[in-house]
């Protein structure tokens, strides 16, 4: 499907806008389609416009609207888009993003929820500073993306949502930054980014050099020691609680996602 | 002379849910002469720490000292987030494998503006959109109660329901007096006198997108919470009511 040409240089709704998840590569991606001649980026140049966090504690006007458009000038020919991924997860935007962009076409990036636990866990343990208790229930709700999409699509229809996984586009960025083009409706669906051409050395460093190899090779570079963050061990009863929080929602998301590829899931491979 | 209070593990928690009517519920069982407070006031929150780290046996040692009671007493306490927090419920198992729990439910809207609006006098420098999504999460009562029974038998677990016990609070009281097994016939008078803080001075009415995003978040969680607890009167939710023949036990 071709946008309609009715796009003006001072702005208009969002041709795309991504809404989810946070923590799980939205800014790579994101990144990777800006890099692409008919991608515009938003006019504030933040990638995340948070735009409707605040509509929480009011109700969102016409004006509010309209400003919203404003952030999305684009030449003849380009389509404009943001990516808040957090917007998903806040139940209240499903219904101001029909309002402020009902022909949007709408991009989630998932990843591993589990994975992704271990890896905020780990950085609330380096930031506790002293404080006795980590309060992680925040990290479970924001990916219960089973009931996100479940409620965003009270709100759209399935087919303008394009669900990427994290680890799909990891192992093969040309091929989903290709689908990814395709479902945007750009011209040039071959185009590939600088940063995906990769040399097959450079692949290979990237890919194959043992942990300890990079760290030492950083610390060179650096001329300091580097710290790896590692994932943080969980002991058997939070892993029992996290897969008894999130087994049901990933088994939802696969009924709605039915080319989720959940062997590249670490922790639910098994479902 | 009288026997000593012993210590043990708890009898009976409640576990859900925050802005509820739990702490006027609990102050009301407390009238109960066989029912005893623990140390340290209704809410524990024991197990808030151990989302950080693990439970250890001394650690369910120092929990049961918090509940002493007498001959012919049983003890207890009322955490509402115990049940929001995914990593409790094996946790409770672990400690209290033979308590009985409660929960109490509330219109899940109103539950949410009374909790935002709680949570923002508290923390009023806190980001108002985390403070906004933490408390539409936490009237998602269908996943927890899901999380909660994979660890504890349905038996064990009294669900009440906010609205049915203000509107019929003797028979309620009674009912949850028999769940826990001490004397149904104390008679208790002062049902009026509601504990806890209120917000309803402050409440603002919700606008129609908020209203739409908050449907959509909830109202499968209520369908689902009324197939799995079939006393939930759905009718008595009223931003819910046009569900309640969807929500009818089949």
């Amino acid at each position: 499907m071709r946008f309609p040409p009715d796009h003006s240089p001072h702005g208009g709704p969002p041709d795309f806008v991504g809404v989810g998840a946070t923590g799980a590569g939205a800014t790579w991606w994101h990144r990777l389609l800006l890099a692409h001649p008919e991608v515009a980026a938003p006019a504030s140049r933040g990638r995340a416009l948070h735009h409707f966090d605040g509509f929480c504690a009011r109700a969102m006007t016409d004006a509010d609207v309209a400003a919203y458009h404003e952030q999305f000038p684009r030449r003849d020919r380009t389509i404009a888009g943001e990516w808040t991924g957090r917007y998903m997860a806040d139940a209240w935007t499903p219904p101001l993003l029909r309002r402020a962009a009902p022909r949007a076409k709408l991009l989630v990036m998932l990843s591993d929820p589990i994975e992704r636990y271990r890896a905020v866990f780990a950085e609330r343990v380096a930031n506790r500073g002293g404080r006795d208790r980590i309060y992680m229930a925040d990290a479970v709700d924001r990916r219960c993306f089973g009931a996100q999409l479940a409620r965003l699509l009270r709100f759209f229809d399935r087919d303008r949502i394009l669900v990427l996984q994290l680890e799909r586009c990891s192992r093969d960025p040309a091929g989903q930054y290709r689908r990814t083009l395709e479902f945007l409706g750009v011209r040039d669906t071959a185009f590939v980014p600088r940063r995906l051409r990769r040399s097959p050395l450079a692949s290979l460093l990237r890919r194959g050099v043992p942990a300890g190899s990079r760290r030492r090779l950083a610390e060179r570079l650096a001329g300091r020691p580097v710290r790896e963050r590692q994932p943080a061990p969980l002991w058997p009863d939070l892993e029992g609680a996290l897969h008894t929080a999130f087994d049901a929602d990933v088994e939802a998301l696969r009924e709605l996602v039915p080319d989720l590829d959940l062997a590249l899931w670490p922790n639910f491979a098994r479902l | 002379m009288a026997a000593a209070p012993t210590t043990g593990p708890p009898d009976f928690i409640g576990v859900g849910t925050q802005r509820s009517g739990t702490t006027w519920w609990f102050e009301t069982l407390l009238a109960h002469p066989q029912i005893r407070a623990p140390r340290g006031g209704k809410e524990l929150h024991y197990f808030d720490r151990y989302g950080g780290r693990e439970l250890t046996d001394p650690g369910i040692a120092a929990y049961h000292e918090l509940f002493p009671r007498g001959p012919g007493q049983i003890a207890g306490e009322w955490t509402p987030r115990y049940m929001h927090d995914f990593w409790t419920p094996p946790l409770l198992a672990r400690a209290a494998p033979a308590a009985k729990l409660l929960v109490m439910f509330r219109d899940p809207v109103e539950r949410f503006r009374s909790g935002a609006l709680h949570q923002m006098s508290l923390t009023p420098k806190a980001r108002i959109a985390g403070i906004t999504s933490d408390a539409i999460e936490r009237g998602r009562y269908a996943a927890q109660l899901r999380r909660l029974l994979a660890y504890h038998d349905e038996s064990k677990l009294l669900i009440l329901q906010y609205e049915k016990c203000v509107a019929e609070p003797a028979d309620q009281y009674r009912r949850t007096l028999a769940f826990l097994g001490v004397d149904t016939e104390h008679r208790h008078d002062g049902f009026e006198q509601r504990r806890g803080t209120t917000q309803a001075a402050n409440k603002q009415p919700l606008w129609d997108d908020m209203l739409d995003g908050l449907r959509a978040a909830y109202e499968p969680e209520v369908l689902e919470l009324a197939a799995m607890a079939p006393d939930i009167d759905v009718s008595l939710w009223s931003n819910f009511a046009h569900l309640a023949a969807d929500a009818l036990p089949a």
